[in-house]
């Protein structure tokens, strides 16, 4: 058994090896059956990340297993390309990857507000990637803060003249950001948002010495790292941003209520479903450039499919405490065509609150 | 406490974990030799074979591995002048220095000896620190780390060897050089030109290889003969360099204690503790004009804290699971892997647990650097080849290293750029030290006193701790200079009186 581990080891070891070489992959060859075309060759998994978050774990496990379901079993490999909050690859992905289905994205579907606002630097468009898929659920935001925090239900921070609530965020833009941009600025909560923490460890931090008094996360993130915090008491959850409330929550922390229970007109709904709710969920997508052929399109999309129902990969998964609730290709590409067809007028709201300068 | 600590030893020890270490150590090596190649990349790398393994195999797996990384990462550094990692930076300024002096034996000896007892003190340091861990940590807030970095800043006077105003212009450049790229607090692209390569900012990797290492190399190719010139034959003696660390006792002690300290409180980065500890170094020198031009405490000082800080990054990552550093960021992620959740309970009911991790820093490192120690003779004989074979696979570490750092050719043109900022340094006799402390702090500067200001307004400027810090700042900042005039004119008055320590062996 452990004899076996090792000489797994070495194996790896030989793999990173041709790795860093760097493997290029034929690009074009014909035949009809994807079998042939996949046979032998390499895909690449670009990650729009450095080495070592949760896209990064997410993307190896999958990179380790997604093979084995693709017809004529390709080597799977992963790339990192970092930079510019998944910018850089999700503009490599759409201009330069090659269209062969050969190398396959994952990068935050949060850039579609990007492409929304109109920003210049957006090279793509996100209605026109072809999408295998989510590994992880979608959405369901929470504001989450510690025991000694001055308010413990959301209606507290409405009253007027009420206690206020210092809210540490990362950067602008970011999904930990704008629900508590728009919870200040469309609900009106009394809350102070202190920006630029670098990183959720860095909000940890924070949150332990007392310097901030909550802080804005993905419940199912939560569930799977800090799950002790909430049962023991030591945080709670004001609000959600699922339009049902989740039983999950429900479960450990007792009535927390939605933000739809306090939006008071269609605008303050549609500004909290797109700039907080659901369509924002889509973040860890799977994806390939436009123009790949079609069968190989239905390949990897079904390949996704079968990986996320995989024994040995759901073990894998489980071991590393990710949450597999998986959403297909199909309802990516709904997600984002919603959110990029929102109202006109919602729209550029949204871009008044949470859109920066882009 | 005791019991503990003898649990945690016979876990390391235990097999199979010790073979999963040597296995982790192995890997360790070889990564922590090529440069650019980092702990971290290779902890995120090696994390997804963990999942099968024991919680014990999976941490002696991963610790060995990076334990021993950042004890050969300073090895090219010394060698060739092309920094292993960026942590490895500072080691650059007098160990290249020392292998030009043909005595290359010794700087490696004795920074691969400081690596050891660099882990062994921090070790010892880490665990009577526990106790006071928790206060200690959330004593520091954002006001707390920025009055920090900008004592960390003072460093750059001693830092400029006597030129006080080059070094500040240097290091001012460096601060202005960390505003490039996406603004972290409103999300504005700053100084970036357009373009996407420079949102995240000017990469320290490539600049540290660029600036220390491209002009090292371009003066080998241009004189011929060595790296270690004409003194060829005098490939010294790795003992010297032991000898040298045992006679510096007191400042390997100082910096392992510095190392733990910068280690246990999280957000200053892996790449701070290293400057601090040069920069300490230069300043509790009895000549500090020795330095960058081959003393042998800058290399002992940076070398023992890098060991010592990891396992002073072990404590907050394991005790509230907030890691220090991305290295410590990917540990964690191995812990809720095998199902450990970091809490206070791994300093008290699974104290034995946090303990055979220090084990296996400490373990790693007395295996590790016998190891290498034995092979610096071979090692160091390098600098004696003739350049014509030396620099093609000198510039080539330059390029991977850069390289690897984001996976773009751009930060090879960043390299490029920065070598040739170097050489114009080099020739006009400014210090490129300060420039690059001014880059690792700007950002930090920059962001912790942005926090600062929009958490608690002005009034950050009257808590005590941050009053504390920021008169020890000043006084470092004004001591250093006095002390200068004056040890140069006691220099003066005793002109024959040699000083041990700072006996040249050329």
């Amino acid at each position: 058994m452990i004899a076996r581990r090792f000489g797994a080891l070495a194996g790896v070891l030989a793999l990173l090896a041709l790795g860093a070489c760097g493997t290029n992959s034929d690009s074009g060859g014909g035949g009809d059956a994807v079998q042939e075309f996949y046979d032998g060759k390499t895909v690449k998994l670009i990650v729009a990340t450095a080495p070592g978050g949760g896209f990064d774990t997410y993307a190896r496990v999958i990179a380790k297993h997604i093979g084995e379901h693709i017809p004529g079993q390709p080597n799977v490999i992963v790339e990192n390309m970092p930079g510019a909050g998944h910018m850089v690859a999700m503009n490599y992905m759409y201009n330069q990857a090659p269209k062969d289905g050969t190398v396959i994205g994952n990068a935050t579907g949060g850039l579609a507000l990007q492409q929304l606002f109109g920003s210049e630097r957006v090279q793509f468009d996100m209605t026109k990637f072809n999408y295998l898929g989510q590994p992880d659920p979608a959405g369901n935001t929470v504001l989450v803060v510690r025991r000694g925090a001055p308010v413990k239900r959301f209606e507290e921070l409405l009253t007027p003249g009420g206690p206020q609530l210092v809210v540490g965020v990362q950067s602008p833009g970011s999904l930990q950001t704008d629900p508590a941009v728009l919870l200040k600025d469309v609900l009106g909560a009394n809350i102070k948002i202190v920006a630029g923490y670098d990183g959720s460890s860095a909000i940890g931090l924070a949150m332990e010495s007392g310097e901030i008094d909550g802080f804005v996360t993905s419940w199912h993130t939560e569930l799977a790292t800090t799950r002790d915090k909430f049962e023991s008491g030591e945080w709670t959850t004001l609000i959600q941003t699922d339009k049902q409330r989740d039983p999950t929550i429900e479960a450990i922390v007792k009535d927390v209520p939605s933000v739809f229970e306090f939006t008071k007109d269609k605008t303050q709904e549609d500004l909290m479903f797109f700039g907080a709710g659901d369509p924002r969920g889509l973040t860890r997508i799977y994806f390939v450039p436009p123009n790949v052929p079609a069968d190989r399109v239905t390949a990897l999309q079904a390949a996704f499919d079968e990986t996320m129902k995989d024994p040995e990969f759901l073990a894998d998964t489980e071991k590393a405490s990710l949450l597999i609730d998986p959403l297909t290709g199909a309802q990516v590409k709904e997600g984002f065509d919603s959110l990029l067809n929102m109202p006109a007028d919602v729209r550029d709201q949204l871009k008044t609150l949470i859109g920066g300068e882009s | 406490m005791l019991q503990s600590l003898l649990d945690g030893l016979v876990q390391t020890l235990a097999w199979p974990a010790f073979g999963f270490l040597l296995i982790g150590m192995a890997i360790g090596f070889t990564v922590g030799i090529l440069p650019g190649l980092g702990g971290a990349v290779t902890l995120a790398l090696m994390l997804p074979f963990t999942f099968d393994m024991e919680p014990t195999q999976a941490f002696a797996f991963l610790l060995g591995m990076l334990s021993v990384t950042a004890t050969t990462g300073d090895m090219t550094s010394v060698l060739f002048g092309v920094p292993g990692e960026s942590t490895s930076a500072a080691l650059v300024l007098d160990g290249y220095a020392l292998s030009k002096k043909g005595q290359a034996g010794r700087a490696l000896g004795a920074a691969l000896f400081a690596s050891l007892l660099g882990a062994v003190i921090g070790a010892i340091a880490l665990v009577a620190a526990i106790p006071v861990v928790r206060p200690l940590v959330l004593s520091f807030g954002s006001p707390e780390f920025f009055a920090l970095i900008i004592l960390g800043l003072t460093f750059v006077a001693t830092l400029g060897r006597g030129k006080m105003l080059r070094s500040l212009a240097a290091a001012s450049f460096g601060l202005l050089l960390s505003t490039v790229g996406m603004d972290p607090q409103s999300g504005i692209p700053r100084f970036t030109f357009g373009s996407l390569q420079l949102w995240d900012g000017i990469g320290l990797v490539a600049v540290a290889i660029g600036l220390f290492g491209l002009p090292e190399v371009i003066d080998l190719a241009s004189r011929r003969g060595s790296i270690a010139g004409d003194v060829t034959s005098k490939v010294s003696d790795v003992k010297e360099g032991i000898k040298d660390v045992i006679r510096h006792r007191w400042l390997l002690i100082r910096a392992s204690l510095l190392g733990v300290f910068i280690g246990i409180l999280p957000g200053l980065g892996s790449s701070v503790a290293q400057w601090v500890a040069y920069g300490h170094a230069v300043q509790t020198s009895k000549d500090p004009s020795r330095f960058g031009k081959g003393a042998i405490e800058g290399v002992i000082a940076p070398a023992t804290v890098n060991n010592s800080k990891e396992g002073g990054g072990l404590v907050p990552t394991v005790a509230f699971g907030i890691p220090g550093g991305l290295t410590m960021a990917i540990l964690l992620g191995a812990f809720l892997i095998q199902g450990i959740q970091p809490g206070t309970e791994m300093l008290t009911t699974h104290l034995d647990l946090t303990m055979s991790f220090v084990w296996m820093i400490v373990i790693s490192n007395l295996i590790a650097v016998p190891l290498a120690l034995m092979a610096v003779k071979p090692i160091a004989r390098i600098t004696t080849v003739r350049s014509s074979l030396i620099v093609p696979p000198v510039l080539l570490l330059l390029f991977i290293g850069a390289y690897s750092e984001s996976n773009t050719m751009f930060s090879i043109v960043v390299m490029l750029a920065f070598g040739l900022l170097g050489m114009a340094m080099v020739k006009l006799d400014w210090p490129r030290a300060p420039l690059v402390l001014g880059l690792v702090l700007g950002g930090l500067a920059e962001n912790y006193l942005f926090l600062s200001v929009s958490r608690y307004d002005w009034s950050w400027l009257t808590r005590p701790l941050v009053l504390v810090i920021i008169v020890v700042a000043v006084s470092s900042a004004l001591v250093s200079p006095v002390r200068g005039i004056w040890l140069r004119r006691a220099a003066v008055r005793t002109v024959t009186a040699g000083e041990p320590s700072a006996k040249e062996r050329v």
